[in-house]
């Protein structure tokens, strides 16, 4: 509202406009009007300009208070509405305050409208305030029911990932049970040591993806807190690749890492540790058995890797989508075999103010390049 | 063991027309095509079938599988849905369309929410709920392949 008082006077006569105008400035505030006598020009006037009153003459030649006000309620517009008549009635008066008239008052009494429509502002005011909490109840409402949906549909994401590795973990459990019901002398000690690392190694499956999991909570309930300390990523690397042995054994992938020279930064190494296992165990997931590179190096003041495979490679359309979370658009069956592991990877880069990227063409592999600044300030999110 | 009761009868019996598959009963030990996109399981299925004396062919998605199946006449799919590349929706749509392979009994293997639901409109002949119980993949693979040696 600007300090001027906006009044459309609906009202045939200029001379008493007029009146209503004067008696309005007494007040001390500046009055910008406009009069109309048609339901067009009404219309029109409502259209181009805010109001912040209406005043209307209760019947004129080609216009009639009623059918002003069913123009404000058409165009849903919640204005003080006050009739200022010659004539009325009692009979008049109550049709109209039940037509959603505010107040009315006669022409000779013009004295009350000042205080009439200081008064029907305010509760205008009011009322705009009571419909703006409602709307925001209503929006919250339908956060918390994207936040519920939301939740439903990890959990339903997360039980599938975990029953991938249960898979393997209760058949080589079942099947070692049957080996040892048939027969157990002939079973050889060889035979069931094997099964049992592979059955350690679907545990370890299953212990990162609980991991990546609580770290999916974390950040959708904004209480991820990076814990920065000094750190050398390629000594770092180098220990994530050390406990990622088994799983690059059993691919068939050779992993050559690459770097010069230490790159030291302030990052937080758990979370570092869990992109960099991400991005791993994608490239051995896609990377067909064949060599897997991962780069490490200083440019500018950014630390960079780059992990890149030489295998199945990311369908374009697929390429946008993997940083990204479950998303309604994609149906549940196509969330592409990606898993959360990237969306969080993605999450923790950019909490350290850095990038994810992904260059790929399917049949020639993929390349991942993160950035990241070499100093990070917490920003816990 | 039936998924939608429609597609099971409208399919033909597991004593298939195709002449490369055994027939049920029958001691010869039949191919199973394991397609699915996780090595682990991939290989704990395979040893486990060789073991009940089975073939076994593996493919990593829907790709790899068809273009086995231009070689290879399996006497039974496991289908795994969630792949990368081609899904399992979308090989079971192109093999149904395939009347070289369009017969071949098909299972799904799949951890899928809902998956009974899910996979109805696919016409397959069983589905198994990962994790699988072994017992009940033999029985499957059994049904279709015939009892091995």
């Amino acid at each position: 509202m600007t300090d001027a008082l906006r009044v459309l006077v609906v009202e045939d006569s200029a001379t008493d406009a007029k009146l209503v105008i004067r008696q309005l400035q007494r007040t001390g505030r500046s009055v910008e009007f406009e009069r109309v006598e048609t339901a067009e020009a009404m219309r029109a006037a409502l259209e181009h300009h805010a109001w912040d009153v209406v005043t209307s003459d209760w019947s004129m030649p080609k216009f009639t208070a009623p059918a002003a006000l069913g123009i404000l309620k058409e165009m849903r517009l919640d204005l003080p509405f006050i009739i200022v008549s010659g004539t009325i009635g009692e009979e008049i008066a109550v049709e109209a305050m039940r037509a959603g008239a505010h107040d009315f008052l006669l022409k000779d009494k013009l004295g009350r409208l000042p205080p009439a429509v200081e008064r029907e502002l305010r509760e205008c005011k009011e009322r705009a305030a009571r419909r703006q909490a409602e709307e925001d109840l209503l929006e919250s409402q339908l956060l918390l029911r994207d936040a519920l949906r939301a939740r439903d549909e990890f959990l339903a994401i997360a039980s599938h990932e975990l029953k991938t590795p249960l898979t393997s973990l209760s058949l080589e459990v079942e099947s070692a049970q049957r080996l040892l019901g048939y027969d157990n002398h002939a079973v050889p000690v060889a035979n069931l040591a094997a099964k049992l690392d592979r059955v350690s190694f679907q545990v370890t499956r299953i212990t990162a993806l609980i991991n990546n999991f609580l770290d999916v909570t974390q950040i959708t309930s904004g209480t991820m807190v990076l814990l920065p300390e000094k750190l050398d990523l390629r000594k770092h690397v180098n220990g994530i690749l050390a406990g990622a042995r088994e799983l690059l054994a059993r691919s068939g992938s050779i992993l050559n890492l690459r770097a010069a020279g230490p790159v030291v930064g302030k990052w937080d190494p758990i979370r570092l540790k869990s992109v960099i296992f991400s991005l791993v165990s994608n490239a051995v997931k896609y990377g067909e058995g064949k060599p897997i590179e991962i780069d490490l190096d200083i440019q500018a003041d950014q630390a960079r890797l780059v992990v890149v495979d030489h295998g199945l490679g990311i369908a374009v359309e697929e390429q946008e989508r993997i940083f990204r979370r479950f998303e309604r658009a994609v149906p549940q069956q196509h969330f592409g075999g990606f898993g959360l592991g990237l969306w969080v990877a993605h999450q923790i880069i950019e909490a350290h103010r850095g990038t994810i990227t992904v260059a790929s063409k399917p049949g020639s592999g993929s390349t991942f390049t993160v950035l990241l600044p070499l100093a990070c300030e917490d920003r816990s999110r | 063991m039936i998924v939608t009761s429609g597609s099971f009868q409208n399919l033909p019996s597991p004593s298939c027309e195709i002449p490369a598959i055994a027939t049920p009963g029958t001691a010869t030990s039949a191919s199973v095509m394991v397609v699915d996109d996780d090595q682990d399981i991939s290989d704990i299925l395979s040893e486990i079938l060789t073991r009940a004396g089975h073939s076994v062919v593996t493919a990593r998605n829907g790709v790899e599988a068809l273009e086995k199946l231009k070689s290879v006449r399996p006497a039974l799919i496991l289908l795994d849905l969630n792949m990368p590349v081609m899904d399992g929706f979308e090989f079971r749509r192109l093999q149904r369309l395939d009347p070289a392979v369009a017969q071949v009994p098909t299972v799904i293997m799949s951890a899928l929410y809902q998956m009974r639901e899910r996979i109805a409109h696919l016409g397959v002949d069983d589905a198994l709920e990962k994790p699988i119980a072994l017992e009940r993949l033999l029985q499957v693979v059994e049904h279709f392949c015939g009892s091995a040696p």
